[in-house]
């Protein structure tokens, strides 16, 4: 009995296998919590707070708008292309949509953005023909 | 005394530094935990085309109005304080409205009309009130 357990701790090697499970666990958890919006979002962006805020039901189509408001000026880029005057950004989105009819604009807008602004924005989603519009918030400050 | 044993060539597993940094990751998951700020969305829809010919259900509407200083108005009434994110008097009120249209069989919607000036957080405050009263069709008034 004693030398079965010896040779048994004798045996014991380093085993790749498990360790290369973990770490796939682990990249699995970064890749869940890491969105693609969220790769797209910009940090410097100070997102209004909602508590009952939830994820909606997962949609391919989807183009990430991050708005920033800055002593008075408002800007919006998307897909790294920067956009001062708003008359430009419907014909990007047109482009974008390219006539499909289920798409969604996010709107990941600073919380100092004034209300005349988001409409803008807005009215440029109405004109790409996006109906399906999301507001970004976060849960809490 | 014993003499020293030649070193092994084969390479060892060792339990203890595994253990220790499987201990350090789960701690620092618990930590940070807390502090994770999550990004979730609130829903909107924008007026769509009708189609002609298609029977078109009017649904029960309230307008909430937002103004420059935050006050958020419904049927001339102003609810809650501007100073605050949490509206419990307004969702309540969405909440009823939300039952009495369920009553009628009919949708409770609500359309959001901000002033020119309004902040972007208090059209958030509003629409996260009617997402807690599980009001669905939430639109904008484009001014």
């Amino acid at each position: 009995m004693r030398m079965r357990r010896h040779h048994h701790e004798e045996d014991l090697e380093f085993q790749i296998a498990p360790m290369v499970d973990v770490l796939l666990v682990i990249l699995v958890f970064f890749i869940t919590i890491t969105s693609a919006s969220t790769l797209q979002g910009d940090r410097n962006i100070k997102l209004p707070v909602a508590a009952n805020a939830m994820k909606p039901a997962k949609t391919v189509n989807e183009v990430l708008l991050n708005v920033h408001w800055e002593s008075g000026e408002g800007k919006v880029s998307v897909d790294s292309v920067q956009f001062t005057d708003l008359s430009n950004l419907t014909g990007h989105l047109i482009a974008r949509v390219g006539g499909r009819t289920t798409y969604r604009m996010i709107i990941r807008a600073d919380r100092t953005t004034p209300a005349r602004y988001i409409q803008k924005v807005m009215a440029a989603a109405a004109n790409a023909d996006i109906p399906d519009v999301v507001f970004t918030a976060i849960n809490h400050d | 005394m014993r003499a020293k044993e030649p070193q092994s060539d084969t390479m060892q597993f060792q339990i203890a530094p595994m253990i220790d940094v499987i201990f350090i990751l789960i701690l620092f998951f618990m930590c940070s935990a807390g502090a994770v700020k999550t990004e979730m969305f609130l829903s909107t829809t924008l007026p769509g085309r009708a189609v002609a010919g298609k029977a078109i259900k009017i649904p029960d509407e309230q307008i909430i109005e937002i103004h420059a200083n935050g006050n958020v108005v419904l049927n001339g009434r102003v609810f809650d304080t501007s100073q605050s994110h949490d509206m419990p008097q307004l969702t309540l009120t969405l909440r009823r409205f939300m039952e009495s249209s369920r009553n009628n069989k009919t949708e409770a919607m609500v359309t959001i009309s901000p002033q020119p000036e309004a902040p972007y957080q208090r059209i958030i405050d509003v629409l996260d009130s009617c997402a807690a009263a599980k009001i669905k069709i939430v639109t904008f008034s484009m001014g």
